[in-house]
């Protein structure tokens, strides 16, 4: 550690050391853990065909052999689980780089360059934000067969905007600051200015949000699934097995509560990894942490 | 005489606002010889700032240089551009500024800040960089810089961060330092300190010292010439020692009144009454009109140009001190 300061950039060694010593964020990381395991791990832990009805007789209650029950199909809910969670992994994940790195493109382009850019840009996400998410869903999906490709497209295309708006006010404030303009005194490139103080300035913004878009993501998804809009069925969602089980519930009430609490439970996990990865970034933030 | 090492001449700076266009800097011509330190003096919003961002072509958004011409070593700043305006900005001037923390990159270690600086004008290996780091922290007094370089900003104080950002000036070897206000963030004792390293630093390497300050006994302290700002225009240029101790025009006579001292009697300091014209809305006649105590009727019609007052000296007021307060003529 002692020769290491020279490389020090964004300190990340130090974020991760200060990112374990927060409470929530060591939860966080947690359920995230827990989450994206199963779901990677998915056909390992299913113990049957999560698509194949009539394994048992249908909607029996948890046991044995069916960890969470089968539902109205008679299809093994723990395996339909295990497998909406990788669903879950993979949109959330897909939808939150693609929709994060639009987003970071347009409000730095927006706020570096300024002036009229700046206008066009904001303006478009203005019209793109007053724009509905759930009416364009309606639209693309009355015109064009559902699938998970379509699913996360739609999620990325509706959801950029916010990150856009952040990174812009991010990359105009640190554009601003003295340090960029002590860069520029000092004659640094416009280019390396970019890249080594005014991005990395604006960057923990960006991360706290693509964390919290993983969750909102998911659950966005979710409900489009509960909607029939989503991912096509029979494909395991969390958000399809909450509808199906409210038909049955509160009689067969496992087929709703399981994918509806491991619903609450990834969104919030995501949405604490958000708030700790914004604390622990930032050096002078980590600093009252530590005390 | 040989070509000054920064020379401006009627340097005219005017700011875009939804007010109409507002003549910062109107006027301003000063030369400075290497090796040398003039001082900037005057109250907030007089254009000292709008000159040094100016003399950078940094001037903030809406700011425009309208006329005028700038040159450095002979050759006109305004016709740089691209790789001769960063080598010019490196190089030919460096830069102070106010506010020492908010001057470095919060995310970047303070020895990694230095070595980037000194990585764009020379080449040698890491070890070589980390080494010439190192040793510009030593020359700008850092205690312990081998332990200080790993710090971040803001585990250190408001003077050790002026040290660094020094420091990173000074790695580009520049011929001029313009300091902007560099202590008036900082606490006395540590202002004492600050001013003390930028005498040796200058008497090390030869460089010429632009001081932009509204404080006159850090000006007394610093600076040879002195040069007197008020509403964009220098109104009184020349020896510091002269033009406090017998100043001709009566906003630096206001100035120096209004400076505290030890052998004045304890009580109300005086001040100037009134406030600057609109700087949308310049007079065209003298601009300390309004607040001047010895005005006559010429001056609420007329514009007083820049008149010689001594050796090295010059005012732009019609009338003559009074006689109070007589200066030896030559």
């Amino acid at each position: 550690m002692a020769q290491a300061w020279t490389r020090d950039r964004v300190p990340a060694a130090g974020a991760t050391a200060r990112l374990w010593r927060l409470r929530a964020a060591r939860a966080a990381i947690a359920v995230v853990v827990v989450f994206a395991l199963i779901g990677l791990l998915a056909p390992v832990l299913a113990r049957f065909d999560p698509t194949a009805i009539g394994t048992t007789s249908s909607a029996t209650a948890p046991g044995p052999d069916h960890w969470f029950g089968t539902d109205a199909f008679g299809r093994d809910v723990w395996s339909r689980f295990v497998h909406g969670a990788r669903l879950s992994l993979v949109i959330g994940a897909t939808t939150a780089v693609l929709a994060v790195g639009i987003g970071t493109a347009v409000g730095t382009l927006a706020g570096f360059v300024g002036g009229g850019v700046d206008a066009v840009l904001m303006r478009g996400v203005d019209a793109v934000m007053a724009f509905p998410r759930l009416f364009l869903v309606l639209l693309v999906v009355g015109w064009l067969r559902p699938s998970i490709g379509l699913t996360i497209l739609v999620l990325a295309l509706t959801g950029w905007m916010h990150t856009a708006r952040l990174v812009r006010a991010e990359v105009r404030a640190v554009r601003g600051a003295t340090y960029v303009r002590a860069a520029e005194v000092l004659g640094l490139p416009l280019r390396s200015i970019l890249v080594r103080h005014v991005l990395p300035n604006a960057l923990a913004p960006v991360l706290v949000s693509a964390s919290a878009m993983v969750g909102q993501t998911i659950l966005a998804e979710s409900a489009l699934s509960f909607l029939g809009l989503g991912v096509p069925l029979p494909t395991p969602s969390w958000g399809a097995m909450v509808d199906e089980g409210r038909r049955a519930f509160p009689n067969a009430w496992w087929v709703s509560v399981f994918p509806g609490v491991a619903i609450t439970l990834t969104v919030l996990g995501w949405n604490l990894l958000g708030d700790a990865l914004h604390d622990a970034l930032d050096p002078r933030l980590a600093a009252e942490v530590e005390r | 005489m040989s070509t000054p090492l920064l020379e401006v001449r009627d340097l005219c700076v005017e700011f875009a606002t939804p007010a109409g266009a507002l003549r910062a800097v109107d006027g301003v011509s000063f030369t400075l010889q290497a090796g040398e330190t003039l001082a900037l003096a005057g109250e907030s919003g007089c254009g000292k700032s709008a000159t040094a961002s100016a003399l950078l072509r940094l001037l903030p958004p809406g700011g425009r240089i309208i006329s005028g011409d700038i040159r450095f070593e002979g050759q006109s700043v305004l016709a740089l551009e691209g790789e001769a305006l960063r080598a010019f900005r490196g190089r030919g001037v460096g830069l102070v500024f106010q506010d020492p923390v908010g001057s470095l990159d919060p995310l970047m270690t303070v020895g990694a800040q230095v070595e980037e600086v000194l990585r764009l004008h020379r080449r040698g290996s890491r070890h070589q960089t980390r080494a010439a780091a190192l040793a510009l922290l030593a020359r700008v007094r850092m205690p312990d810089p081998a332990g200080q370089a790993r710090l971040y900003p803001h585990q250190l104080s408001g003077g050790m961060c002026q040290r660094v950002a020094l420091a990173m000036a000074l790695a580009c070897e520049p011929r001029i330092l313009v300091a902007d206000e560099p202590t008036t963030a900082l606490d006395v004792t540590i202002q004492a300190q600050i001013c003390a390293l930028l005498r040796e630093l200058q008497a090390q390497t030869g460089m010429a010292l632009l001081l932009v300050s509204h404080d006159l006994a850090l000006v007394a302290g610093m600076a040879a010439r002195l040069a007197v700002l008020y509403a964009g225009r220098i109104v009184e240029s020349g020896p510091t020692a002269a033009v406090l101790a017998s100043p001709r025009h009566p906003y630096t006579r206001g100035l120096v009144a209004a400076m505290p001292g030890l052998d004045r009697r304890p009580g109300r300091l005086a001040s100037i009454p009134g406030t600057l014209p609109d700087p949308t809305r310049l007079p065209s006649h003298c601009r300390f009109h309004a607040r001047c105590d010895v005005r006559i009727e010429r001056c609420g019609v007329e514009n007083p140009p820049s008149r010689d007052a001594g050796p090295d000296r010059s005012v732009r007021c019609f009338v003559d001190p009074p006689a109070a307060n007589p200066t030896p003529e030559v």
